[in-house]
């Protein structure tokens, strides 16, 4: 379940990565970063240098790849696609038990035009699955689901891409979406910025930009001033921050401090304060955003419960509490 | 009402001259003028082999033209347009230029035994020549509108060049490529132009309108004409009914 991947792209999209695949791996990145054409390279469907699958053409690479939409053969059937890659007499039984055993196979009369975002993917998945395929490639599987079902639709979708252990890569802009993941693998500027197992990446990123796509809202920039058995003290504009854990930084250092909008707390703590103005509410579901322009010069984006945040005004004075233990720093 | 209107008198002028066609036509004297048949044949055949070669050779440049960025694009285009934006009777003197007795590679296609005025070989260049672009810059639009990520996905399931190109692009893109086999079958059958300068024989129906015209007047042009356009019209008539029924293959 594990591939060794270390490609060099050319173009359209410069790129060097070097990373693994193990398990359902999700290749997190903004738009215009590269993913598609790392995905793509991947396929052998544009020219890259590196391993695996050096030199063959990809139309012998063994590769599944699904791309953004589930791209169906829209002249076919669903049974008709599931069966595009096989060939003989058993072609379309084979392809009727694949899509049975994904739970589509009442649809395959179907046309595959008629079907929705959910359904053709997982057709698209058993027509990947027919060629035995050594590395599964999915670009953007939840770009065209629909909101309430596409955590559960993603989620099925790696269930059963596991129970096959076969290793896959799916690009996606969304953490959500990069959590549920086995690996996760993180592209920014051209390389590999970070990866590892989710929950390690979602709580200690390694660079701002690992920190801002997996939900970090908050970065400030301060200077080692001492260090104690606590962690790290530090002069974050005209206040003084402490950050809980080992750090080896020297006094002097510059360091780039960061926070989750949601581990930010209204309550009187006695360390770790920044008084400031709220400077505007927003409702965010059963949350309220509030971004509050502190006093030391620093903007701070919190996200509280409607119990909580509910009550407060642009233009009124708040104690903000950022917790030592929830500081981050990145590089 | 405007709306119900204006495509009634339009279609009406479209057809108003041939109105005039069916009550100028002596029904009763309805005769063929000598020559009249092997003209018919003469046409008939040289486009229907055309259009067989067009589609041959205008299928793979206009899948290439779909997939071209950039400078190379526009020089294919450049290129396509050139003979299709020439008028008829212009374009058949540089082709009697450049491919006639006196041209610059008529020592090579002697040597192959080719002499390209006045003769088949003449009648069959003439008619690729003036089909061709019109095939191509349609077909072309008709092979875009196909989803590269399509093509994509067939490669990487294992299909070689020429089956995504059955499999995928053909079903796929067959409206449009009807289309441009229609265009290019009214242009082989109604080429005038070209004919005129550099294959004027054998005469094919179009020369022999303009001959049946110039020697026997007016009324020696409707019955070639009628037959011109019972033979001409069934084509792109099938073309366009067999591609609208949904067809799954």
């Amino acid at each position: 379940m594990t591939l060794d991947i270390d490609l060099t792209i050319p173009a359209p999209i410069a790129l060097h990565a070097q990373f693994s695949i193990r398990g359902f791996t999700a290749l997190l990145g903004r738009s215009g970063a590269g993913k598609s054409t790392l995905l793509r390279a991947l396929a052998g469907l544009i020219p890259a240098s590196g391993t695996p699958f050096a030199g063959v053409p990809a139309e012998a690479r063994r590769v599944g790849y699904l791309p953004q939409g589930a791209a169906l053969f829209p002249h076919l059937t669903a049974l008709q696609n599931a069966a595009f890659a096989l060939r003989g007499p058993a072609r379309l039984i084979q392809a009727q038990s694949l899509l049975d055993s994904l739970g589509v196979g009442a649809l395959a009369a179907q046309n595959a035009a008629s079907l929705s975002g959910g359904e053709a993917q997982r057709v698209a998945l058993a027509r990947a699955l027919a060629s035995n395929p050594l590395l599964l490639l999915l670009d953007e599987p939840s770009a065209a689901l629909d909101a309430p079902a596409r955590d559960r639709v993603i989620g099925e979708l790696i269930s059963e891409i596991g129970k096959r252990g076969i290793p896959a890569l799916a690009s996606t802009h969304d953490a959500a979406m990069a959590g549920m993941a086995d690996w996760l693998v993180v592209l920014a500027d051209g390389h590999i910025a970070q990866q590892g197992v989710p929950r390690d990446l979602f709580d200690h990123p390694a660079t701002r930009d690992v920190a801002a796509l997996v939900g970090f809202t908050n970065f400030i920039p301060g200077q080692v001033i001492g260090r104690d058995e606590a962690g790290l003290i530090i002069k974050a504009g005209s206040v003084v921050l402490r950050v809980s854990g080992h750090y080896d930084y020297p006094p002097g250092a510059l360091l780039l401090l960061t926070i989750r909008a949601d581990d930010l707390t209204l309550d009187g703590s006695m360390q770790n304060l920044l008084s400031g103005i709220v400077t505007s509410v927003l409702q965010h579901g059963s949350f309220v955003r509030l971004t509050i322009r502190s006093t030391s010069g620093i903007d701070l984006d919190m996200l509280v419960t409607y119990r909580t945040g509910g009550a407060c005004k642009t233009g009124e004075h708040v104690t903000t509490h950022l917790p030592p233990d929830r500081i981050r720093i990145v590089a | 009402m405007l709306r119900r209107v204006l495509p009634a008198l339009v279609l009406l002028f479209l057809a108003a001259p041939f109105a005039a066609l069916i009550t100028a036509t002596d029904w009763r004297h309805f005769t063929l003028q000598t020559g009249d048949g092997t003209a018919i044949v003469t046409s008939l055949i040289a486009a229907i082999l055309a259009l067989m070669i067009i589609a041959a050779i205008g299928t793979p440049v206009a899948a290439a033209m779909a997939r071209a960025q950039g400078r190379r694009r526009i020089v294919a285009e450049i290129l396509v347009l050139l003979p299709l934006l020439t008028p008829p009777l212009a374009l058949g003197i540089l082709l009697a230029i450049f491919y006639g007795p006196i041209g610059p590679i008529a020592g090579v296609l002697q040597h192959l035994g080719l002499v390209l005025s006045n003769n088949r070989a003449a009648f069959m260049l003439a008619t690729i020549y003036a089909a061709l672009p019109t095939y191509i810059i349609a077909a072309r639009a008709a092979l875009a509108e196909v989803p590269a990520s399509l093509t994509d996905v067939a490669c990487t399931l294992g299909q070689s060049p020429a089956q995504i190109f059955r499999r995928v692009t053909l079903p796929l893109a067959r409206k449009g490529l009807a289309a441009a086999l229609s265009l290019a079958w009214i242009r082989a059958i109604g080429e005038f132009g070209i004919l005129l300068v550099i294959a004027y024989f054998p005469q094919g129906m179009t020369v022999k309108l303009w001959v049946n015209l110039q020697e026997s007047g007016v009324a020696a042009v409707y019955p070639l004409l009628w037959i011109f356009l019972l033979l001409a019209l069934p084509l792109p008539l099938w073309l366009g009914s067999a591609t609208r029924r949904n067809r799954v293959m």
